[in-house]
């Protein structure tokens, strides 16, 4: 008789292994397998039994005493039972040798002899030993239909109650945890925490290494993509909570937002709005970090931030500029909106102007391309260079920062050829047209000065003579040389 | 396509690759084998021995079933085969029915050449071989039919009964799976608004043809098609699909009761007009898709045919008149095996409206009304002085002061001096409708001269009554609260430290001065709730100077604070404090039940064990409780069985059957004339108590009821159970009103308050939740979008946390739960304790009771429920 096949999960080879073991003929062919499905109907019998028992006691686990009711009750001979708490079956892994490659290991449970003398000495378990038994407590679990806030009650954040998962202090948000996979949220977490360390970081410690790592994994994985909406997020909401945190948190976070633009292989395009706001602040916020600032020399400085921060802007400029024709003039008349704002009142108080966010607008506008920078900065045939002069004047006290600032707007105007030698111009010239702030910084950049000078001076004659196309600014550019 | 069907029926099996045909050459080579083998073994048995012999090493054993019953007609077919004897095999192929037999063989076994014994024997699977047998057996049940419609004289009517049945059963595995699956298709792609009732036409369909397949062999198929198609029907049929799940051989269909219950049974399928004559279009094949056009040619045909045979063999419909669609209510409470659930065959409207009940309050003699009153205004009178009407009560329970109470309290000030009669019963609870029961009709019959207890406990009653918090959401008549919001309950949460889940029942008694908590361990322990010590009374010892050891004076104990009651010898399950002293004084005894078959009555005077009552043998006793006027209790218990108990004797009066599985919980009316009782087989029912008859049958649970409630006006029945939902039925008119959910695990406890208007139940998902029993209730899906989507919770972060904050902690967005009803109307988490019982104060305050878990021990459901939830 061919074997009929049984399609239960009991597998037959039990059934021919407790055969062997006992004293009775082979069995015939298919004999197990129709043992082994007559088995798995006699468990199921048992277990739907022992479920009763478990649900009058009023459990959602099913304990070993349920199945034995169950047999008492369905008059199956009763198999002795360990007393409660089962101890954790601890298998243990014999190598059997075989003839196949791979090993075969059979477990077992060691079943060890216990003295019972020795047993009974040993000290009770910790929640048994200090029990004084069972005892009750009555306590308000709502009164007039609200739940009053007392120790005995789950607050808000418990009231998941033990049927939903914990939620850790650092862990993901509760949203994202509802959203994403297991694998994701890790990851998600792991990210997060890796991204910002709770302390300012020197750069051979361990949460640096992380850090590092993480900015990494931000930069390259493929991965990223599942949780972009949310690493976004917490990046943009982190941000505008850190604005006055420690200036080291912001460049961390800066520094996972830079990580994220260069990520090849997202598509961060429809979160730009998300990220756009938080940028602009760090570049036009004061007071940036902590006011009055710490002198500690770990962290970056206010500037050092909106200079990144001004870097990346740019990048996002130059990469969707071309296919969102708002974003860059936005941006520009944002940022210029800030620079002519007046300086007073100052959020820093009556004596400090607000130089950070005059700083942030140059130096963003200065990322944002030449063009910009002609338009915004240059203002008509220079006029814009002349208030800015005026601004350095009042903002700055003491000379030195003010000037790179200057600088690196202005030399964008027009970039310097090695080449060429310095030509020589006369600095009060410039002290007469632009301010003498300007003079002072320009020192030492003969040939930006210079530039400066024509520009203007073609500017004003252009105005004239109907002034002259951009391409061709650009195009006799050899021309002015010869001429300088 | 119908010109040659033989070829149409050889190329089907192609179409589907899901199910693979066995070979169909073999399959005919291998049945003609076999009838030759029983032509010749039979009709000429001598003469070409050799060639059955040769031929019954592979098919004689085979079937030994269709051997014996097939005897002459299988003759006759071996001569046709044979001999070729030309008047047999005319009387053989006067088929019955639209289809001549001859074409549907050919169909089943195409046309191919012969193959030799000897290559065949090692192509035989047990698939094919069932697939065989089963043909022949079916052949052979045709041509006995056959042959005794030609002794009848061809009986048209009879053919034509017949011929479906026959037509059906001439399906392959293949086809009766793709029925299945072809009608779930139609039913997907259908509209929405007839999908539920049509749904719920595909479980029986879904067991029905696993049972067939089941039976005729087809192991390996069936199986495939359970285990695709089973998790539809998981979440309305719980229970029955792990039955299921189970059987996995013929025998086990033969044992199993379901399986018989269900292939004996027809199970009762209600359908709107409408839905049903959808479901006629279709079955007639006038429906769109042209697969059905061919008929039994094609596979499709035949695929059909099997739902056909099973929704005419196995299914009733009951056609509504409207072609409304009916709700799930509806659809949930009417549809099941209701035939073998009935004493009498007739249809659940008309048993469940038979017999009118009597749900009114019992009646009260005229001298212990007549007294009640006086006692009240004896007492208004000594009180009306101080003006302390609503001063602390003797029982020490705290005054819930509440507008609404004043109210009434200046309503009753003037009235009770000057008309110098006291209410007892609020107008607004009398409800003209509803019939009372006679003086002996109660249990135990109202007695004619009333006793100091029975004053007692009335007179507390109508106390109770006038201090109690009116609940529920507010009336037009603005009778509830002067707010428009909703009176809820206030809740005393008793949580259990220490017990674990050992925690099998626990119990309040109705003056609330007690709680006795029965665990798996076999004991009861008894607490006293006021803080008081439990004191013993005993016989004083004849040892002492006083001589006399019959004058029966009782002496205490100094007390404990906790009792232990030991007697039982398995988990105590439930537990009853009699009500015979009402909420005026404490019980005097008490009944617990156990798993070891034994119910006890427990004197709480010296806190031992009275009697024992056995009468349920060795099963376990599930639930236990007083009558409403004590003396008489039921019990429930495995047996299947409810039974009605006098405390006086240890033998059971009454015994209820009637329910197809364990008994779960059993509850009183509180006329005392009526149990209703809870069941694994997810019914409830209600007994006439005195004539041991069920006179309701509630249907539509999903999976064991495991807690009741009567509501104290009479009229209405609460249920709950294992699939986590709670219904409310209407006694009277015995339909279901609603189901309410939102628990997310078993309930475990149900109470009405006073005045019927809240439920509160409790649940092993560790929350107390108050229910509008008034309301309409209806779905109403609270999810996450509610709670201002993916980020909902930012806003609140920002607002609390200071500045420099990463908003990386603990989010403040409510988990609200995912769908509830929409009468539910609170919810109260509790830390860590499942509710074990609920309970409510004649003047409406809540108690629950409940273990607490401690995390360690509880870790692993925890870890469970968080899988799932994600």
């Amino acid at each position: 008789m061919p074997p009929p096949q049984m399609m239960g999960i009991y597998p037959a080879d039990s059934v021919v292994e407790v055969a062997q073991s006992l004293p009775i003929d082979p069995l015939a062919q298919g004999t197990a397998e129709l043992l082994a499905g007559d088995v798995e109907y006699r468990i199921h019998l048992i277990l739907q039994e022992a479920k009763k028992f478990m649900t009058h006691g009023k459990r959602r686990t099913l304990l070993p005493e349920d199945v034995e009711f169950a047999m008492e009750a369905l008059n199956v001979e009763p198999v002795l039972i360990p007393p409660r708490p089962l101890p954790l079956p601890q298998f243990q892994a014999i190598p059997i040798p075989s003839s196949s490659s791979h090993p075969q290991n059979l477990y077992h449970a060691p079943d060890d002899e216990i003295d019972f003398a020795s047993y009974l000495k040993q000290p009770l378990p910790a929640g048994v030993a200090s029990s004084g038994g069972v005892k009750w407590k009555a306590h308000w679990l709502a009164v007039e239909g609200v739940q009053p806030a007392i120790p005995e009650n789950p607050t808000p954040v418990q009231r998941a109650g033990p049927s939903r998962p914990p939620v850790a202090s650092t862990s993901l948000r509760p949203q994202a945890r509802a959203h994403l996979p297991q694998e994701l949220q890790l990851y998600f977490t792991r990210l997060t925490t890796a991204l910002v360390p709770p302390s300012p970081t020197s750069p051979e410690t361990e949460p640096e290494r992380h850090r590092v790592a993480a900015l990494a994994s931000l930069r390259t994985d493929v991965a990223v993509a599942g949780i972009l909406v949310y690493v976004v997020k917490w990046i943009s909401e982190s941000i505008g909570k850190c604005l006055m945190a420690p200036t080291g948190t912001i460049g961390h976070l800066v520094d996972a937002v830079d990580a994220l633009m260069s990520n090849e292989s997202l598509f961060v395009e429809p979160y730009m709005h998300q990220l756009l706001p938080p940028l602009l602040s760090i570049i036009l916020t004061v007071p940036l970090g902590p006011h009055p600032p710490s002198s500690s020399s770990s962290q970056p400085s206010p500037y050092d931030l909106r200079l990144q921060a001004s870097n990346i802007l740019g990048k996002i400029a130059e990469k969707y500029g071309k296919s969102y024709a708002g974003l860059l003039p936005r941006l520009v008349s944002t940022l210029t909106k800030a620079l002519y704002s007046p300086p007073f009142p100052s959020p820093l108080g009556a004596s400090n102007p607000p130089a950070g966010r005059y700083e942030g607008a140059l130096l963003a506008l200065s990322y944002l391309g030449s063009q910009t920078v002609r338009s915004a900065v240059w203002g008509k045939a220079g006029d814009g260079i002349r208030r800015i002069d005026d601004l350095a004047g009042t903002l700055y006290t003491d000379a030195g920062k003010k000037k790179n600032l200057m600088i690196r707007a202005l030399i964008l105007i027009r970039s310097k050829p090695s080449d060429q030698p310095a030509p020589q111009v006369n600095l009060d010239e410039i002290a007469d047209l632009f301010g003498p702030n300007l003079a002072n910084a320009l020192n030492k950049k003969l040939w930006t000065a210079s530039e400066l000078l024509r520009l203007r001076r073609e500017e004003l004659q252009g105005g004239l003579a109907d002034s002259e196309g951009d391409g061709e600014a650009e195009g006799d550019e050899m021309d002015v040389d010869a001429r300088a | 396509m119908s010109e040659n069907p033989a070829a149409t029926a050889a190329a089907a099996p192609s179409n589907h690759a899901a199910m693979p045909r066995t070979d169909a050459k073999l399959l005919r080579q291998f049945v003609i084998e076999y009838l030759q083998s029983h032509g010749f073994d039979k009709a000429l048995a001598t003469f070409q021995a050799g060639i059955a012999e040769q031929a019954s090493g592979e098919a004689g054993d085979k079937d030994a079933a269709g051997e014996d019953d097939a005897a002459a007609p299988a003759g006759g077919d071996g001569e046709r085969r044979g001999s070729g004897g030309a008047g047999a095999r005319e009387a053989m192929f006067r088929a019955p029915g639209p289809v001549p037999l001859e074409s549907i063989v050919k169909r089943n076994i195409p046309q191919a050449q012969a193959l030799s014994a000897s290559t065949m024997s090692d192509k035989i699977t047990p698939e094919f071989e069932a697939q065989a047998r089963y043909i022949i057996e079916q052949l052979q049940k045709k041509v006995e039919a056959s042959a005794a419609a030609d002794a009848d004289g061809d009986d048209g009517t009879k053919e034509l009964k017949d011929a479906p049945t026959n037509q059906e059963s001439l399906l392959d595995p293949s086809d009766r799976v793709e029925g299945y699956r072809g009608f779930r298709t139609w039913v997907d792609g259908g509209l929405d608004i007839w999908k539920a009732e049509l749904d719920n036409l595909s479980f029986p369909l879904f067991v029905h043809t696993f049972l067939d397949l089941i039976n005729f062999g087809f192991l390996k198929s069936a199986r495939d098609f359970f285990e695709k198609y089973s998790s539809h029907h998981r979440a309305l049929h719980p229970q029955d699909i792990s039955t299921l799940a189970s059987v996995s051989m013929r025998e086990h269909v033969q044992s199993n009761p379901f399986c018989q219950r269900i292939l004996a049974d027809k199970y009762v399928i209600p359908l709107s007009r409408n839905t049903n004559d959808l479901l006629l279009q279709w079955l007639s094949g006038a429906g769109l898709d042209e697969d059905w056009e061919a008929g039994l040619h094609s596979a499709a045909g035949r695929a059909k045919e099997a739902i056909k045979g099973i929704v005419f063999n196995n299914i009733s419909i009951h056609v509504t008149t409207t072609s409304v669609p009916l709700d799930k209510i509806t659809l949930a409470s009417k549809s099941g095996l209701i035939a073998s659930a009935l004493p009498s065959a007739m249809p659940i409207e008309a048993f469940n409206t038979a017999t009118n009940l009597k749900l009114g309050p019992p009646p009260m003699t005229d001298k212990l009304k007549e007294q009640i009153t006086r006692t009240l205004r004896d007492e208004d009178a000594s009180q009306q002085p101080n003006g302390n009407i609503s001063g602390a009560d003797a029982n020490g329970d705290v005054e819930m002061a509440s507008p609404s109470q004043d109210q009434q309290a200046t309503e009753d000030r003037p009235k009770s001096p000057t008309v110098q009669e006291i209410k007892l019963e609020p107008e607004t609870d009398r409800d003209p409708t509803l019939v009372s029961p006679d003086e002996n009709e109660t249990l135990p019959p109202i007695p004619a001269v009333f006793r100091l207890p029975d004053l007692k406990r009335e007179v507390e009653a109508i106390r109770d009554k006038r201090k109690m918090i009116r609940l529920g959401p507010p009336t037009e008549d603005g009778k509830v609260g002067s707010s428009s919001q909703a009176v809820l309950p206030s809740v005393v949460a008793f949580t259990l430290f220490d017990h674990g889940e050992t925690a099998t029942s626990a119990e309040f008694s109705n003056d609330s001065s007690l709680m006795a908590v029965g665990s798996s361990e076999s004991t009861i322990r008894l607490w006293s709730l006021k803080g008081e010590k439990l004191k013993k009374k005993s016989r004083q010892l004849i040892s002492a100077t006083l001589a006399d050891p019959l004058d029966g004076s009782l002496i205490e104990d100094e007390g404990l604070p906790m009792r232990k009651l030991v007697g039982h010898s398995g988990p105590v399950y439930s537990l009853s404090f009699d009500p015979m002293y009402g909420s005026a004084s404490p019980p005097s005894t008490m009944l617990s039940s156990s798993q070891d078959g034994t119910v006890r009555l427990w004197s709480l005077d010296t806190y031992s064990n009275l009697v024992v009552y056995r009468g349920h043998g060795r099963d376990p006793v599930w639930d236990v409780e007083w009558g409403p006027m004590g003396v008489y209790f039921a019990t429930a218990s495995r047996d299947r069985t409810a039974r009605l108990w006098s405390s006086d004797r240890v033998t059971p009066l009454r015994m209820y059957t009637g329910h197809l599985s364990d008994v779960n919980c059993v509850r009183f009316h509180p006329n005392s004339l009526y149990l209703a009782t809870g069941s694994n087989d997810a019914s409830c029912r209600l007994w006439d108590v005195q004539r041991g008859a069920c006179v309701r049958l509630f249907l539509g649970h999903t999976d064991a009821v495991t807690t009741l409630a009567v509501s104290p006006d009479g009229k209405l029945l609460a249920s709950a159970g294992l699939d986590s939902s709670i219904w409310l039925w209407d006694l009277g008119s015995s339909r279901p009103i609603k189901r309410m959910t939102g628990h997310g695990a078993p309930v475990q406890s149900l109470s009405f308050s006073a005045e019927s208007s809240v439920l509160v139940s409790g649940g092993l998902d560790a929350t107390v939740r108050c229910w509008d029993v008034k309301s309409a209730g209806g779905e109403k899906p609270v999810g996450r979008s509610n709670e201002g989507g993916l980020f909902g919770g930012g806003a609140a972060i920002g607002g609390t946390e200071e500045q420099g904050v990463l908003p990386m902690g603990p989010g403040q967005a409510t988990w609200e739960e995912g769908t509830h009803t929409a009468d539910l109307l609170a919810t109260f988490p509790t830390k860590r304790t499942p509710i074990l019982k609920t309970h409510y104060t004649p003047r409406n305050l809540c108690m629950v009771a409940g273990s607490f878990i401690a995390p360690s021990s509880g870790s692993r459901a925890t870890g469970k429920s968080e899988g799932t939830s994600s």
